[in-house]
């Protein structure tokens, strides 16, 4: 998975005028291929010149910002978000990223020094504007080579050595990813282009916009589906559309009731996808459709929401699907890449592909035919009690592995450190309805004694998402990065008659959240919050590292990450352990090691790190761990590492208030 | 430049307690956005920012709150002009760019005086007269 390339010559670059020749690399290089390390997005390197024994002696060799300075210099209003997603990769020790604003740039992987940088197509603030993404695209057939990135509504082909477009792609270099909806719903999305031997594929959003925001919440079920598209690697010309919500003439519309397929929309796929580019398969995880959190309107399973679909990317034809929630009613996205494993089971091989929602699970299915390696049950659950709702009456429960996070809400969740803090929990949650996994969301009482809404755990903000997934091939060991958060669910009715939606959230479940890490608590709209003075009622750890042998299904250890709360006034004494931090932090793997850094409070708003954070290294094998080292702010991205001229690097773009975004480069004295 | 220093009161929560000092080169009596200014940014701000950052800006799942310590932790210092450069380089995330110059100062004065800036009658219609108004975290 990983190329290891030995004295490899690279001939001088051209320039853009922002550019310095590209040095010969007479050293041992190890690349990083995709910004998820390789296709299966294991986020794995099999580097051990940084290891147990002397990650304490990591030191901070280079910085570099957001924005080269010379594009700042063009554009001085150009001032990147502090969520700063770009990991880079890294080729014949150059490495290519999104910048700060989803600029391209080639920087030398020792020094960080810049070769060249992307130019917006007009040098106007208007075209320079943008948002950083979470990684690029590499290609690569015989002497050809290619960047593929997306930045905006516009899919970019760039040549690897000067940053220029290539001309015979899209027009000019580009192609519009606007999809053909009959109100053009604009596209957007964060996770970059996805390539599978000759075909581009794009997943991201762009189905709700157009409809009133792209969010799950509200009460607006309407939206457009974020189909999946495969593009000509050389011409950019758009080969086939995976219709995410089926046609008319297709299987599977059926699920979707009272003639809701007409306009409902959404379930993008979020995060990455993966690839087995033997099979010619490439796996896509799909979300929830749109206003999760009523379904009265749309009774049904609603395919393909919530599911794992595999595709041929020859043609966009559907292989296999499973979907992990059915008519989702409580935006449990699969927002996780699919991780692609090669396991040993019962003495068996196969080709696994690991999947996982904000639900905690993992889900794992031969990735050839979609069987699952070990049962997934249909079980029953709770009935909803929403007027006109038909919440549906199974849900698929994983028989192994063990869940990596809290599941469903019981006083024996709620906080016991003193008999105080528990009695206050349990005092806040009496004005709520508890339940298993799966308990629907119910309508927000009004009266004085009334529920305000059914608790949940994991909350709309999930335990797994994005950041959550890092593999081990040589060990199968699965790491999941998760954070325990809850929240409430209180629907109230539509006001408006005519809406098809009779009931859904005032707000999203942003402010039912529990705050910790010192963070103040935002005073909720609708619900009390579930904190005791910025303490959450539910029990730690707040962010935490699971780690499974995936050979065997089972959990191996379980590590807080980071303190979390354990100062927190109302603890004062009590001499407790790391409770974990709160945010969306990726791991990355070594041979002995596991990266995992705090997550800005860039990444989530009210959640994360403010300020000063750390990016912990533990021993993979037993959860403890060896070092932390500072860090200005906390993560936005995911880390990755490399090694050029015999020395190895780790990178990883941060973020947050007091310091702005960019990367920060680690290696050895 | 001369500075000026406003304390103020915003809402009832005395968390919410604000005075902000302002260096700028107009009036202290005046403020330094006019009221029209940031009630068309409010409107902005609903059309385009209240689905993420909160309509009452105390943020979102996916975006910070813009008043309070959450804004002024971070604005704390910095020029009005600052707050412009990154709104209209990176806002809305699905169309950075798409926000007109006219626009975004209305939203700055919106989000300003909900920091508790306080309005005055002369509206501000170019950016560069955002670089000399100060906004600074009340003491």
């Amino acid at each position: 998975m990983q190329s290891v390339r030995s004295s490899v010559g690279l001939s001088l670059g051209l320039t853009i005028g922002i550019i310095a020749a590209i040095a010969q690399q007479p050293a041992k290089i190890v690349e990083w291929r995709t910004y998820g390390s390789d296709k299966a997005f294991t986020r794995y390197s099999p580097l051990d010149q940084i290891n147990r024994d002397n990650v304490k002696n990591l030191r901070v060799v280079w910085t570099r910002p957001a924005v080269d300075p010379l594009i700042k210099d063009q554009f001085p209003d150009l001032s990147p978000s502090n969520y700063f997603r770009g990991t880079p990769i890294m080729l014949n020790g150059v490495l290519y990223a999104p910048n700060g604003v989803g600029l391209m740039e080639a920087f030398d992987g020792a020094t960080g020094k810049t070769k060249w940088v992307q130019q917006p197509v007009e040098p106007t603030l208007k075209e320079a504007a943008g948002q950083s993404t979470r990684g690029v695209a590499y290609w690569q057939k015989g002497n050809q080579e290619r960047l593929v990135s997306v930045r905006g509504e516009y899919m970019y082909s760039l040549d690897l050595k000067t940053g220029f477009p290539d001309k015979n792609f899209g027009d000019n270099g580009r192609v519009f990813l606007r999809r053909p909806t009959p109100d053009e719903a604009p596209y957007f999305g964060w996770p970059g282009p996805f390539i599978v031997n000759d075909v581009i594929v794009i997943g991201g959003n762009g189905g709700g916009k157009a409809s009133g925001g792209y969010g799950d919440g509200g009460m607006d079920p309407k939206a457009k589906p974020e189909d999946i598209r495969g593009f000509d690697i050389y011409t950019g010309k758009l080969l086939w559309t995976f219709h995410i919500l089926p046609t008319p003439e297709e299987p599977g519309r059926d699920t979707w009731g009272k003639g809701s397929a007409e306009y409902v929309g959404n379930m993008a796929a979020w995060a990455s996808l993966t690839a087995d580019e033997q099979l010619g398969y490439v796996y896509v995880p799909l979300t929830a459709p749109t206003a999760s959190h009523y379904g009265g309107h749309r009774p049904g399973k609603n395919l393909y929401s919530n599911s794992i679909v595999c595709l041929n990317v020859k043609d966009g034809k559907l292989v296999w699907y499973y979907q992990l929630i059915h008519h989702d009613l409580w935006e449990y996205d699969a927002a996780t890449p699919p991780v692609l494993a090669d396991l040993n089971v019962d003495g068996k091989k196969i080709k696994a592909v690991i999947a996982s929602n904000k639900t905690g699970f993992l889900y794992v299915f031969d990735r050839t035919n979609g069987q699952p390696v070990w049962p997934i049950e249909e079980r029953p659950v709770p009935k909803s009690t929403v007027p006109g709702e038909e919440a549906y009456p199974t849900q698929p429960f994983p028989t192994k592995p063990p869940p990596y996070d809290r599941q469903g809400f019981s006083e024996s969740d709620l906080i016991d450190f003193t008999p105080e803090l528990h009695k206050q929990a349990l005092e806040i949650a009496s004005h709520y309805a508890m339940g298993p996994l799966y308990t629907p969301p119910m309508v927000r009482s009004d009266e004085p004694d009334g529920k305000r809404g059914t608790l949940v755990l994991p909350g709309g903000w999930g335990s797994g998402n994005w950041n959550t997934s890092a593999f081990d091939p040589e060990t199968n060991m699965y790491y999941a990065v998760s954070m325990t958060q809850g929240g409430s669910y209180g629907i109230v009715r539509n006001p408006d008659a005519e809406n098809p939606m009779l009931y859904g959230l005032l707000d999203r479940p942003r402010n039912q959240q529990g705050q910790q890490n010192g963070a103040q608590a935002a005073p909720p709209r609708q619900v009390s919050p579930l904190n005791i003075d910025g303490l959450p009622i539910w029990k730690p750890p707040y962010g935490r590292v699971t780690a499974y042998d995936m050979n065997k299904g089972t959990i191996v250890w379980m590590a807080a990450n980071g303190d979390g709360p354990r100062n927190h006034p109302l603890l004062k004494g009590l001499n407790l352990p790391p409770l974990g931090n709160t945010g969306r932090p990726a791991p990355m793997l070594t041979k002995t090691l596991l990266f995992v850094g705090d997550s800005s409070d860039a990444v989530m708003g009210q959640a994360g790190i403010a300020g000063p954070a750390k990016l912990r290294a533990f021993d993979k094998a037993t959860g403890k761990v060896i070092a932390e080292l500072d860090l200005p702010v906390g993560t936005t991205g995911g880390p990755m590492t490399y090694m050029t001229n015999g020395k190895e690097y780790i990178v990883v773009p941060v973020g947050g208030k007091g310091y702005g975004a960019g990367w920060i480069a680690f290696a050895l004295p | 430049m001369d500075r000026l220093r406003a304390s103020l009161t915003v809402g009832c929560c005395s968390a919410l307690l604000l005075s902000v000092a302002i260096a700028s080169g107009q009036s202290a009596s005046s403020g330094v956005f006019s009221a029209e200014q940031a009630k068309h940014g409010q409107s902005i701000f609903r059309a385009k920012c209240g689905a993420c950052h909160g309509e009452d800006l105390d943020g979102g799942q996916e975006a910070p709150a813009l008043k309070g310590d959450a804004f002024w932790s971070e604005w704390d210092q910095q020029t009005a002009r600052a707050l412009y450069s990154r709104i209209i380089s990176t806002m809305p995330p699905d169309g950075p760019g798409t926000l007109d110059a006219k626009d975004v100062i209305d939203l700055v004065a919106f989000i300003a005086h909900q920091n508790g800036v306080p309005q005055g009658t002369k509206a501000i219609e170019n950016a560069n007269e955002l670089n000399n108004i100060k906004l600074q975290r009340p003491k």
